[in-house]
């Protein structure tokens, strides 16, 4: 399970949930710098995407490896794609091809003596933060479990590694209660490929006066004061014992199994180093 | 830890802060101004100039890719081998903070890029025949040294001052019991007299046309800075984008890359200093003009009297008080 090598003939998918709601506009420090809570989602998001973009070059172009939505929450209980004309899902290599917004990034460096340098760098910006509204999580994880539903039941996607969901957010959901995102949460995750179910993998961004941030917790890290980061916890994937060595190896000594695909004020991006994305070349191997 | 390619696209863009020795290193860019990068199917490459040279740096996609070269690379320098090019491990190279707020760093090659073209420009602008004698010679120059590539391809090969030079050893080995690129050699062979009959005049100085990607409709080329490259029509020099659109018109005597968004050009009244726009910065009125991207100062000197200008142009010191060598943050 979850081995499957992803390739042109055996795609997966990558959706995107971002929360704009209006609790968005809160602050935090992310990253060693203050922002709003929107900001930070911004980055994550805009950070995944080019990673997921990279991943899929080659000398050729970005190939046609993934299918990928972008789906964003606000308003009143509106959910809808945050991708070029509003399409539900598109390719990996059709985003590519999209004109990319650049902005200027402000990047933190820590220098060996402990002091930090700030850079200006140019960065693509396919997200603009946005903050506005309720926060319809349960709406926007019932269209992903479509779409996933869907996805997994066309027959070449069969064989496919599970398509795996990234639910960027606070926590704070305003059209449904506890149990009820539990329940869609479990729904999704029991939707899978034969290679396993569909990872659900939620994102928390929450202001923390400790700066801490968490990546692949543990049960003993997910004890925290917050009360929607255990919910998230809860609703989250547990993570295959196959990535157990990749997430020990990135978090360091000591980190202990098993772990939960979620995040608090990090971003969860590690987890596409750990995939298998590209073929194999038989003379390589 | 494994970096993402995000966080080594960031290296590349502050170089100064995140190698240990490139520190100087310039990445190669595309017209937004971030890295170019290419996967292969374990590492991720990016093109950089580094003391004045152009360099393959590579970064491993999981610590398993390091192993194998951890074990080559040593074996393959002691070779002291001109059919390879330079190639080394650096280690702890690449430093950066990971999510968890922890200090991290890893390893990256680094394989020097000799000067010349790559497969595809060598089979338009070269005799097929003269290709088929260079593979020839480095097929038995590697048997010889017992070097096996192992994923010898067209784009895993350079042209380079009139002979085959490999790139990419990231499944080389150096046994006597192995010769397993022999059928590449032969794919090779196949594609270059396929060629025969193909090849055309790129311009009339062929022999230093050095361009990663071909330019048409130019005498020379220069090579792509800050999405901006360099490059000499009939009317003198100018500036064309990535994708071979005019920038900046060919009205110059000559031009230098841009650095930091600033290149020196020569005119018939004299040397200035542009902008990415093609504005001057500092008139072209200078019998030398001398811009230092590092300090973002630049010292120009007419009638034998030296200035020196801020990045804007805007004067810091008066004409005379200063020589070529000296700045006035100095005095």
């Amino acid at each position: 399970m979850y081995t499957q090598s992803i390739t042109r003939t055996h795609r997966t998918a990558f959706l995107l949930l971002i929360d704009q709601s209006g609790s968005m506009t809160e602050p935090l420090r992310f990253r060693g710098r203050d922002m709003t809570k929107a900001e930070a989602v911004a980055t994550i998001t805009n950070d995944l995407l080019f990673e997921l973009i990279e991943r899929a070059r080659r000398d050729d172009g970005v190939r046609n490896y993934y299918d990928l939505t972008v789906l964003g929450y606000s308003g009143d209980n509106q959910v809808c794609s945050l991708l070029p004309e509003g399409r539900k899902m598109i390719s990996i290599s059709d985003l590519a091809q999209m004109p990319v917004p650049m902005r200027t990034e402000t990047v933190e460096h820590r220098l060996p003596d402990g002091s930090v340098a700030l850079r200006d760098i140019p960065t693509p910006a396919w997200i603009e933060p946005r903050a506005a509204g309720q926060t319809p999580m349960y709406e926007a994880l019932c269209e992903a479990h479509e779409l996933v539903d869907e996805w997994c039941a066309r027959r070449e996607n069969a064989e496919s590694f599970p398509p795996v969901i990234f639910n960027i957010t606070d926590g704070e959901a305003t059209d449904c209660n506890e149990e009820e995102l539990q329940n869609i949460a479990r729904r999704i995750r029991s939707i899978g490929t034969d290679d396993g179910k569909v990872l659900l993998i939620n994102i928390h961004i929450a202001a923390d006066t400790s700066g801490r941030s968490v990546f692949f917790p543990s049960a003993d890290e997910a004890d925290v004061p917050n009360r929607y980061a255990r919910l998230l916890y809860d609703c989250s994937s547990p993570m295959p014992e196959l990535f157990e060595g990749a997430i020990r190896e990135a978090k360091g000594p000591g980190a202990m199994p098993p772990f939960r695909g979620m995040s608090f004020n990090a971003s969860a991006v590690e987890l596409l180093t750990m995939l298998n994305i590209g073929s194999i070349s038989v003379k390589t191997e | 830890m494994t970096a993402t390619l995000q966080i080594f696209s960031r290296a590349l863009q502050m170089p100064d802060l995140a190698f240990a020795t490139l520190t100087d290193a310039r990445p190669l860019t595309d017209s937004s101004g971030m890295p170019r990068l290419l996967r292969t199917t374990r590492f991720v490459e990016a093109l950089i100039e580094w003391q004045d040279r152009q360099w393959l740096l590579s970064m491993p996609l999981s610590p398993a890719s390091m192993h194998r070269i951890a074990r080559s690379a040593p074996a393959i320098r002691r070779l002291h081998s001109e059919l390879l090019a330079d190639y080394r491990i650096l280690p702890d190279e690449l430093h950066w903070t990971d999510a968890a707020g922890q200090e991290q760093s890893c390893d990256l090659t680094i394989q020097l890029l000799p000067e010349g073209r790559d497969f595809e420009e060598a089979l338009l602008t070269e005799e097929p025949g003269r290709l088929l004698e260079a593979l020839d010679k480095l097929e038995a120059g590697l048997r010889e040294m017992n070097f096996t590539h192992n994923n010898l391809k067209a784009t895993n090969l350079r042209w380079s001052a009139g002979r085959w030079v490999p790139l990419r050893y990231y499944d080389a080995r150096i046994s006597d019991a192995d010769h397993a690129d022999a059928e590449a050699f032969e794919e090779l062979r196949h594609r270059i007299s396929e060629s025969s009959g193909q090849q055309e005049i790129v311009s009339d100085t062929t022999a230093t046309y050095d361009a990663r990607r071909p330019l048409a409709g130019h005498v020379w080329t220069s090579h792509e800075f800050e999405g901006l490259i360099c490059v000499e029509d009939a009317d003198g020099y100018g500036y064309v984008d990535a994708e071979n659109h005019p920038v900046i018109p060919a009205r110059f005597l000559w031009a230098d890359d841009f650095h930091e968004g600033r290149a020196e050009v020569e005119t018939p009244t004299g040397m200035g200093l542009i902008d990415r726009e093609g504005n001057f910065i500092i008139p072209p009125e200078y019998e030398i003009v001398d811009y230092n991207h590092a300090e973002s100062t630049i010292n120009a000197r007419k009638k034998g009297q030296w200035s020196q200008f801020d990045y804007l142009g805007r004067p810091i010191c008066k004409a005379g008080t200063i020589n070529e060598y000296t700045s006035c943050k100095t005095e």
